[in-house]
């Protein structure tokens, strides 16, 4: 137990009860202490960099008793140099008084400390001190998992705030989650975690991506729509009254004056003699004019160039707790394993069902050929064909949509019966879409799937 | 009803028992004005039929590029189907180039829609409306092509249309324009619109064949017609105020080159279908062709000017004597005709009526066979109403439209032209 001061500055009566630091001396010059309000149970604070374990064992060995309220940053040093157990890292806020890089260096940190002072610190506590409540109330079990999607919903609980992404631009997704610095693979996660119910999607922003490498960092800018050249130049639109000559204002400019290209009568008064009734794009390669042009984009991180159409999008959610998300925390328990195994993991899974219940059954495959569509429609016409896939077949028939892939797994069918029926399912689903893709379909039996699935495990 | 029968028998012993001069003294309009059309028409269908119909099929041979110009005014309704129409054609070689002539609905996005779909080159909007000439004129300098098609955004086309339309140009490189063969999309939605479907079949289908015997085509209607572009840009192309297709035809006509018709170069537009809209339609070209022809181009009758052409005066008399002189003197005919002979005149009236009632049959007949669209025979159902219809309603209109034009000067207070526009044509 270390009684310290925070520099020289006097201690406020709220804050004058010293408390505990746990750990070694923080570094000369950046004396560290905990501040305690007078009225509150005392708060622990630890200071790093240093080892929660002296001993330098495995931190999964540490006293969770021993664990402090909050860690204060007091060295340019990244959280996860810390050995210490991943959910300590994962949920106590964190104080920057490190003074670094400024606030940008630590988003994930909870507060920065403006000065090094005592006050500072104390005040920054305080604000602290409606989390360091909620985390005290977090079961033991909690502290001691390992499980990255717990340990992020209890993270969550404790700060009452969503996972918020930010706008990065240094990154190709040119957003980025600031708490994946301590979950890696955050995002993939978040989204198990929201189809599992513990995490409600809030739409953050749509991302237009790169059809090649899915990079956001795209450069838009407009084309010329007959020759695709971005050497455009906007000219007004000049329409002679007198005669009704109307062309771009190249073909009536002759140096400083406007001569009608019809009458080679002078344009002298604005709204007299001739109007500027609007403007066109002339494109400086080929000549051709329009008032619309295309738009096409350069990916700066691949240097692919398209029209803007054949774009993807991409949705960014930023994720807000849900009440079972709450409850799960406070439970402690584990959380259940989401179905995210592989399709072959899932067939395989199939098949031996369907073996033991020796009810024929077989798998139903669709797989769509894109063609020519544009990206986005393609996106489209995959999403759609999915919902209307799964809808196509009882509620209790597992689907599989892994575009441009879609499996349904039949059970109680004979192949013989869907292969019969196959003409009246693919009406079905493709009746209902404006566009239907080209598709094939095939039905594989039980005795078809197995050798496949001898050969890939092989 | 027995006196009636009795007049109208007396009337008809009376018109038999006529020597030959007092005949025609009596009916010396219908003789000096209306025969000879009638007779010209049949004529023409002689002509059409012995000479000229060799039909040629097959695709048609090259052509330099081909640029489809399109200019709308809100048109939201309409555009979209125009444009689609004209990506069916058999002949599919052309650029189409929109022109959004300051519309205020959603014409300008359909046509920004349509150029991302591929099937439209160029969309061009304007914020301020400066009346169709302008708007053609900005769409052929933005086209790249040789040839210009001027089409009207509420007109659909025959598959063949736009190739039956080229083909005079490919086949004929002295041509310089060739106007297309309109008819009636909505003839069936009233008994004005099935008027107007038999006069389009007998002034355009047939009339327009007959010009084109005699090389007197005067007007290549704005709604559908080809232009080569050197002669588009020689007489700088169209010009302002009203009728400028016929304006512009003329023009050609005047620096010597040549126009034709293709008649089998089906082009369908919907017509007024009340009164109201067909006789505000009326009036605005009754009165643009009057100040076209009688104040524009009023030297086309002078034999004496430089570059005298009998071919361009040949189409103004025959305005002027079957058009102008009728409708002026119609009136006065008439009321000498009743004040003279009382209710006995009105009987007369209607018997040249029921007299050339043969006439509108055997003309419409003669339109049907030229035109090659024999669905539209249903029309002769109507065909005893058309002769009353044009000689009397029409001719009325006519009449007023030209007496506000040659007093009034109205059609310089026409808001289809914009104002600005219009004082610069005050001050031609």
């Amino acid at each position: 137990m270390l009684h310290s001061t925070f520099g020289n500055a006097s201690v406020s009566p709220k804050y004058s009860e010293i408390t505990s630091v746990v750990g070694k001396e923080p570094p000369s010059g950046l004396e560290l202490a905990s501040c305690v309000d007078a009225s509150q149970a005392p708060v622990t604070v630890g200071c790093f960099p240093f080892p929660l374990d002296p001993a330098g064992a495995d931190p999964t060995g540490v006293d969770v008793a021993s664990r402090p309220d909050v860690l204060v940053r007091t060295a340019d040093v990244g959280i996860n140099q810390l050995r210490v157990l991943p959910s300590l890292r994962a949920i106590l806020p964190v104080i920057d008084a490190s003074f670094a890089h400024g606030a940008a260096a630590y988003p994930t940190d909870e507060l920065h400390l403006p000065v090094r002072s005592r006050e500072a610190l104390a005040e920054a506590l305080s604000e602290l001190r409606p989390m360091i409540e909620r985390l005290r109330t977090l079961p033991a079990s909690i502290w001691a998992s390992t499980d990255p999607r717990l340990l992020l919903l209890a993270r969550l609980s404790v700060r009452e705030r969503p996972l918020q992404p930010r706008r990065d631009p240094r990154v190709p997704e040119t957003v980025r989650f600031p708490d994946e610095a301590i979950f890696p693979g955050l995002g993939l996660m978040a989204e198990r975690l929201a189809d599992q119910g513990f995490l409600r999607r809030v739409f953050f922003d749509r991302l237009t991506v790169c059809p090649r490498c899915a990079s956001a960092r795209l450069s838009l800018r407009e084309l010329c729509c007959s020759c695709h050249s971005a050497d455009l130049k906007e000219q007004a639109i000049i329409h002679h009254l007198r005669c009704s000559a109307q062309a771009p204002e190249q073909d009536f400019r002759q140096g400083s004056r406007l001569v009608c290209p019809h009458c080679r009568r002078d344009l002298e008064y604005f709204s007299v003699d001739y109007d500027r009734p609007g403007s066109v794009l002339v494109c400086g390669a080929c000549g051709h004019a329009s008032s619309d042009s295309a738009v096409g984009y350069v990916c700066l991180d691949c240097a692919a160039e398209g029209d803007a159409e054949q774009t993807s999008t991409r949705p960014v959610w930023s994720y807000e707790l849900t009440e079972a998300g709450r409850c799960q925390v406070l439970s402690g328990f584990p959380l259940p394993e989401a179905d995210g195994r592989p399709i072959r993991e899932r067939v395989a899974a199939f098949l031996a069902k369907a073996k033991t219940s020796r009810e024929p059954a077989c798998i139903l495959v669709a797989r769509l050929h894109r063609g020519a569509r544009p990206a986005r429609d393609w996106e489209q016409v995959c999403g759609l064909f999915g919902h209307v896939f799964a809808e196509t077949f009882t509620i209790d028939t597992e689907t599989i949509a892994s575009p441009p892939i879609f499996l349904a797994f039949l059970q109680g069918d004979s192949k013989e019966d869907v292969v019969a029926e196959l003409p009246r399912i693919r009406q079905a689903l493709e009746s209902l879409l404006r566009d239907p893709p080209e598709a094939d379909y095939g039905v594989y039996g039980l005795e078809d799937v197995e050798p496949l699935l001898a050969g890939a495990a092989g | 009803m027995g006196g009636l029968a009795e007049t109208l028998g007396t009337s008809w012993r009376l018109l038999w028992e006529l020597p030959g001069w007092s005949v025609i003294a009596l009916f010396w309009l219908t003789f000096v004005a209306e025969l000879p059309r009638y007779f010209l028409g049949v004529q023409a269908t002689a002509a059409m039929l012995l000479f000229r119909e060799r039909r040629r099929h097959g695709p048609i041979g090259p052509l330099p590029r081909v640029s489809i110009l399109l200019a709308g005014h809100n048109e939201e309704d309409a555009i979209e189907k125009c444009v689609r129409s004209l990506r069916q054609q058999t002949f599919n070689d052309f650029e189409i180039i929109c022109v959004d002539d300051g519309s205020t609905d959603a014409t300008f996005e359909i046509m920004k829609r349509l150029r991302r779909e591929g099937l439209v080159e160029a969309a061009i909007r304007l914020d301020l409306r400066g009346s169709k000439p302008s708007a053609l004129n900005l769409a052929a300098s933005v086209a790249r092509g040789d040839v210009f098609v001027v089409v009207d955004c509420d007109c659909s086309f025959e598959p063949n249309a736009i190739e039956e339309l080229l083909r005079p140009l490919a086949e004929d490189p002295a041509l310089a324009g060739v106007a297309g063969n309109i008819l009636v999309r909505n003839w069936r939605k009233s008994i004005v619109s099935s008027l107007q479907g038999i006069e389009y079949l007998v002034s355009i289908s047939l009339g327009k064949a007959y010009a084109d015997v005699l090389g007197q085509v005067a007007c290549i209607s704005g709604a559908f017609g080809a232009f080569r572009r050197r002669p588009w840009m020689r007489v700088h192309g169209m010009d302002t105020g009203g009728g400028e297709d016929f304006d512009f035809t003329v023009r050609l006509r005047m620096a010597g080159y040549k126009v034709a018709f293709a008649r089998h170069s089906i082009c369908y537009t919907d017509v007024p279908d009340t009164l109201y809209a067909l006789l505000r339609q009326r009036h605005r070209w009754e009165r643009d062709t009057f100040w076209v022809r009688m104040r524009k181009y009023k030297r086309l009758f002078n034999p004496f000017r430089q570059g005298f052409r009998w071919t361009e005066t040949l189409h103004q008399w025959d305005f002027v004597l079957f058009n102008l002189l009728p409708t002026v003197v119609f009136p006065f005919y008439v009321t000498w005709l009743v004040t003279t002979y009382g209710g006995f005149g009105i009987v007369l009236l209607g018997s040249v009526s029921i007299f050339l009632l043969s006439f509108d049959v055997l003309f419409f007949c003669c339109a049907l066979l030229v035109s090659g669209h024999f669905r539209y025979w249903r029309l002769l159902a109507f065909v005893p109403l058309f002769g009353p219809f044009q000689s009397y309603l029409m001719r009325l209109d006519r009449l007023y439209a030209f007496a506000t034009e040659w007093i009034f000067s109205r059609s310089l207070r026409d808001n289809y032209t914009p104002q600005k526009i219009r004082d610069w044509a005050t001050w031609k």
